[in-house]
């Protein structure tokens, strides 16, 4: 098998027991990876009534074929679980650096099954795997576990975890890795904390080959190309006041204390700029930023910084603060604090829904494709790359669902089209997709059946 | 005769300076196997890609026993000769950048030949953090910058001078 590793580890934290098993390739070739996979494998083995806080609840991380390879944006991997309020199944992309080193250590995906009886952390190292007491780091935030997860298994760990807000509960809470990428919208963070599992600690140096290194490297060169001469994420494009505030603040003379000085991305990324995204006064706006102005730049990062070290997912916290905090920004820590750690005005219980959603988004995309960094809402991107609208929203929906279980960051979806990604699974995994099989393979990860509600 | 330039300030921990190296050496995806690393500080999101800059006065050529370290005379690489080598691990030890590595799979050190004149790295790398070229035109770039902040701190003083609100420049 090429691409994919050809191995997931099942975890039952219930007994302990960890047990290797082969990825079945039919399933891989039709879903490919990412959500397509996790949804396929959580609707075979859990029932549909199962309760989301329950032990049978099955908490599933997934890579695709492209994850941890030279195609462009290819550091994602999927988190995907059935989630509040009503259980239905859900997918969460994220970045960072730890989908790309479950590879390198031997696997495309974890399953974990059951509750732990005490909190723990699974630590996983080029195909060995432990499980270990995570006592000692409850309400811990995010920054402080990794750090010690790090220096309890090896400094080059990757690690993603929780934040008090996932342990305490809050319906918003989402499980972050490399300190900063969070896995967002659909309250995540509190489906793994209710299997008692702290956070996954992971260090790979096994590496993986492709079924064709020289044309893949072409392909991934012509693309990596092709991307950044594009104006899409060029200055003085359209999208420039949108996505780049990485580089604005590079731009801004002002020290920025303790902000980012400049782009810091995910593994892979092409374009740059990390995942946070500004709205001037441009029609679209991405959840994540809705009420930002590029002045507030700094501040914003900060207020990024702190409600993802408490496991809090920005958007909605930025909404509940705007409901029940009436002070300035210092007040609106306080009551983030106190929310994470379960002491938040009272609809922030894990039993019901986030009751403070995103704004919604207009442009006609699917409401409940909730997958994404913070929310998902990087689908608009295409439509603002293209404003013509030659793409059906529909279209670039099933490009996204597919590119996504692959492992690409739709971020990329400005320039990737069907043909880019069928060139790039093709070379990966010697076997040959078709620009319509890549949308074929969208259409079945979609399916309402295939749990994309988000 | 071409010289890497690496501008940590540019680097993006996006490690496909890794990938690219891997997959061009190893023909596998496997950044434990590169001949870069990018090194991260998480917590203060900045990262630093390392590598062997190809030292006109290499010690790990000086050092090697075997004499199995040699300049390309084409690409300025000094390439380490698999057969000569005797995998004594004194060029990694003398390396004062700890550039060069032992692959433990391959059983063999791990050390930049620039890809004979065409490093993939820097091929790769979208924000121009690594760079490859010319020893003379390479670092042109930085040159202007930093002369730009002189020119901007020298016409600040110029114009403080002529207003003499407060006779700062004497």
């Amino acid at each position: 098998m090429f691409g994919w590793r050809g191995q997931l580890l099942r975890v039952n934290l219930t007994s302990g027991a960890i047990r290797k098993e082969p990825l079945e390739e039919s399933v891989v070739q039709a879903y490919l990876g990412g959500r397509g996979l996790g949804a396929c494998l959580h609707a075979r083995e859990v029932p549909a009534a199962t309760e989301p806080l329950s032990p049978a609840n099955h908490l599933i991380f997934t890579t695709g074929p492209l994850t941890g390879t030279l195609a462009p944006n290819g550091g994602r991997y999927t988190l995907v679980a059935k989630t509040l309020p009503d259980g239905a199944l859900s997918a969460a992309s994220i970045g960072g650096n730890w989908g790309p080193e479950l590879k390198y250590a031997g696997f495309d995906a974890i399953i974990f099954e059951g509750r732990a009886p005490e909190p723990v952390y699974l630590w996983i190292t080029d195909g060995a795997s432990d499980l270990r007491s995570a006592a000692h780091l409850s309400g811990k935030t995010v920054s402080e576990t990794t750090d010690l997860l790090r220096r309890e298994t090896d400094e080059k760990a990757k690690v993603c975890c929780l934040g008090p807000a996932g342990e305490n509960g809050v319906s918003f809470s989402v499980v972050v890795s490399d300190y900063s990428s969070a896995a967002g919208g659909a309250g995540l963070g509190a489906i793994m904390a209710a299997k008692n599992l702290k956070g996954v600690a992971v260090r790979g140096t096994q590496g993986f080959r492709v079924a064709n290194p020289g044309k893949f490297r072409d392909a991934a060169m012509n693309i990596r190309a092709t991307m950044a001469a594009t104006p899409l994420t060029g200055k003085g494009s359209k999208l420039y006041d949108l996505i780049l505030v990485a580089d604005r603040v590079e731009q801004d003379s002002r020290p920025s204390a303790g902000g980012l000085a400049r782009p810091h991305g995910c593994f892979g990324c092409t374009t740059g700029f990390s995942s946070f995204v500004v709205d001037g006064e441009n029609e679209e706006t991405l959840p994540l930023a809705g009420d930002v102005r590029p002045n507030f730049v700094d501040c914003r990062w900060q207020q990024y910084g702190l409600f993802t070290d408490l496991g809090l997912e920005f958007a909605a916290t930025k909404a509940m603060l705007a409901a029940f905090s009436k002070g300035d920004e210092a007040d609106e820590a306080k009551l983030a604090r106190k929310t994470a750690y379960g002491n938040g005005p009272r609809p922030c219980s894990s039993r019901q829904w986030n009751p403070f959603p995103a704004q919604p988004r207009r442009g006609g995309y699917p409401p409940t494709d909730r997958s994404g960094c913070v929310a998902g809402g990087y689908i608009v991107i295409p439509r603002l790359a293209d404003p013509d609208g030659t793409d059906t929203a529909r279209h670039r929906w099933l490009l996204a669902a597919a590119a996504d279980s692959a492992g690409l960051c739709p971020f990329a979806l400005g320039t990737l089209e069907a043909d880019v990604v069928a060139e790039l699974l093709s070379a990966a995994t010697g076997i040959d997709y078709s620009p319509g099989e890549i949308m074929q393979a969208g259409e079945r990860i979609t399916r309402p059946a295939n749990g994309n509600r988000g | 005769m071409g010289v890497i330039l690496i501008t940590p300030e540019k680097c993006t921990n996006c490690r496909s300076c890794e990938l690219a190296c891997s997959l061009v050496h190893e023909e596998e995806f496997n950044p434990a196997r590169s001949r870069v690393t990018v090194l991260t500080w998480g917590r203060e999101a900045h990262s630093v890609a390392v590598m062997c800059l190809q030292c006109e006065e290499a010690g790990c050529m000086a050092i090697c026993p075997a004499r199995a370290i040699t300049e390309d005379k084409a690409s300025g690489a000094r390439l380490v000769n698999p057969t000569k080598c005797i995998k004594c691990q004194m060029c990694i030890h003398i390396c004062p950048f700890g550039s060069n590595s032992y692959d433990t799979k391959g059983r063999k050190i791990l050390k930049c030949d620039l890809c004979a004149g065409e490093p993939q790295c820097a091929k790769v790398c979208p924000s121009g953090a690594i760079v490859y070229g010319e020893r003379s035109t390479v670092n042109v770039e930085k040159r202007q910058q930093a002369a730009g902040k002189l020119k901007a701190i020298v016409r600040g003083v110029r114009a403080s001078c002529s207003v003499g609100v407060d006779n700062y420049c004497g």
